[in-house]
């Protein structure tokens, strides 16, 4: 494993990766992730005062290096990234928004896996991918647990046998497989049921919260799902029911947008957000993104033309607070709608579609 | 959502719907009153509230219910919040406050109270099932083998059953001696 020193690859694995990951879609289901948690045998789970961030850092990069199948993989210091790095390769989730830890990347060949090292816990590796398909789900864990598989040949991880896996959190025992999934529900959220999906995902072990890029609020209407029982289960059993939740949900969402596409209060809203996207001179970070989300719902619904889809995919990590990094409160706000402004120029007005 | 929770008068984040006496009512509620209702209500309840009989039917109950309900799971009495662990100094009162543990030792040194905690988040305290994760080493075939004879002095079969298929997994062969047969019948026994 290479440090980051070699930096071209990463640039260049940003470049390749953005036409490939999180293309946010007017579809309720955007992108998916698998985690799966390992801590070494003997180590604590993470730094904290009495062991100091930098040893235990190096330490568990030595691990890594002596893994033969990570032999060209590079070494990304969080530290060391720029704002607008950092923000890209959070929403190309190969990186942690919330956590800040280091990051151990493979840029050449597929550009979809990664190994968060010392956050919540020694290791966390993560692949991601943009499909509901149970068969898609699998083809990745298999992926990414034959990667762990192979680290695990070399390095002993802490487990016993009536825990399985042991992690900082009792939470993420068991298995310790957790599958995260992004889901953009305006309509659902318009028809005010995210109550009760938030009931039922809770109902059956998976946590629901609002999607947020690091120092921003969550807003938009795009949602994380997230799996939070994995003990005494397998990860295929976790996989099947995870991705037949998120399905249905999906059919929820397709459901609701049938009823709102003739609504005229919808396409009142959609009008307005129009309004504020194409003449507004000052932007908070979250009415942006519910202007970004309903004008995707507006492209869905086929009120734009599909391509605009195109340009609104790409705003969403541009609009948070850390992808303007110099600028003063109120020049970011200013910043962030004279890039909406640029982005949407010489978009017609939204219009309804002639019913054949 | 510019409401406020209806029992602690905060900004709410969560609206349900309940249905008394058939006239259906929101209820606005802040993420911390809305966990203490919900856990002190069943599953059942919980779910006769949130859905309508028609969406009950759309979306299935695909994680299935835990064993023990969270209302169900109580605090031990008399526990010191001033235990910690011997490895690595990390208190009960820190976990209990960050919910993270300091080392693989903490999940001993706190035991009782993870046990609880595992129970409320996963619905059971074992992962004896899953073989991929059970370390392949002689110590661990001797520790099944005393859990197996344990389950079977319970006439706990479906524990002995799970047992018998990770002592098989890890001797690699099929049955141990005395293998009990599922109470459930034919077919039970394949997981």
């Amino acid at each position: 494993m290479r440090s980051d020193k070699s930096l071209t690859s990463f640039k260049s694995l940003l470049k390749t990766a953005e036409g490939r990951f999180c293309r946010l879609r007017e579809a309720p289901f955007v992108a998916s992730q698998i985690l799966i948690t390992r801590d070494v045998e003997g180590f604590p789970f993470r730094e904290d005062n009495k062991i100091p961030r930098q040893n235990m850092g190096e330490d568990l990069k030595k691990i890594l290096e002596s893994c033969d199948p990570l032999k060209n993989w590079i070494f990304v210091d969080h530290e060391k990234l720029s704002p607008n790095d950092y923000v890209r390769l959070a929403d190309l989730h190969l990186f942690d928004d919330k956590g800040s830890p280091d990051v151990v990347i493979e840029p050449r060949r597929n550009p979809d896996t990664a190994i968060y090292v010392n956050a919540r816990d020694n290791f966390q590796f993560v692949i991601c991918g943009n499909d509901n398909a149970e068969k898609d789900w699998l083809a990745r864990y298999e992926k990414l647990s034959g990667l762990v598989s192979e680290i695990e040949e070399t390095v002993n991880f802490a487990q016993t046998a009536d825990l399985g896996y042991l992690t900082s959190s009792p939470e993420m025992v068991g298995n310790a497989v957790s599958l995260q999934a992004l889901l953009h529900l305006p309509a659902l959220l318009i028809e005010e049921r995210m109550g009760q999906v938030v009931d039922a995902c809770n109902a059956v072990g998976v946590r629901v919260r609002g999607y947020r890029l690091k120092d921003s609020d969550s807003t938009g209407a795009y949602f994380t799902l997230e799996t939070s029982r994995m003990l005494g289960t397998t990860p295929k059993e976790l996989i099947r029911k995870f991705s037949e939740l998120c399905g249905e949900l999906v059919r929820q969402e397709e459901r609701s947008r049938e009823k709102l596409a003739d609504d005229e209060r919808l396409f009142f809203k959609i009008q307005d957000c129009y309004a504020q996207a194409r003449f507004c001179s000052m932007f908070s970070y979250g009415q942006a993104m519910n202007v970004v989300a309903l004008l995707l719902l507006g492209v869905g619904l086929g009120y734009f033309p599909e391509d605009l889809k195109t340009e609104l995919d790409l705003l969403p990590p541009n609009l948070c607070d850390s992808a303007f990094p110099s600028a003063a409160p109120d020049q970011r706000l200013e910043q962030r709608a004279t890039l909406i402004r640029e982005t949407l120029e010489g978009l017609p007005p939204p219009r309804k579609k002639r019913k054949s | 959502m510019n409401e406020r929770c209806q029992e602690c008068g905060a900004p709410a984040d969560v609206v349900l719907m309940e249905t008394v006496n058939g006239v259906s009512q929101k209820i606005y509620l802040c993420r911390v009153c809305y966990f203490k209702k919900m856990n002190s209500i069943g599953m059942d309840d919980l779910l006769r509230k949130i859905f309508s009989e028609q969406d009950r039917q759309q979306l299935p109950e695909v994680f299935g219910a835990p064993d023990v309900a969270p209302g169900e799971v109580t605090v031990s009495a008399g526990r010191s919040d001033e235990e910690s662990c011997p490895i690595c100094g990390t208190t009960l009162a820190e976990y209990l406050k960050t919910n993270r543990l300091g080392c693989p030792q903490c999940y001993q040194a706190f035991a009782k109270k993870i046990e609880e905690d595992l129970l409320s988040i996963h619905g059971t305290t074992r992962h004896l099932h899953l073989v991929a994760a059970i370390p392949k080493n002689k110590q661990s075939l001797k520790e099944f083998k005393t859990l197996y004879d344990k389950a079977l002095a319970a006439e706990d079969y479906d524990e002995a059953i799970r047992l018998r298929e990770i002592i098989g997994n890890l001797t690699g062969t099929k049955k141990p001696a005395g293998t009990p047969k599922s109470p459930r019948g034919k077919g039970h026994a394949k997981r």
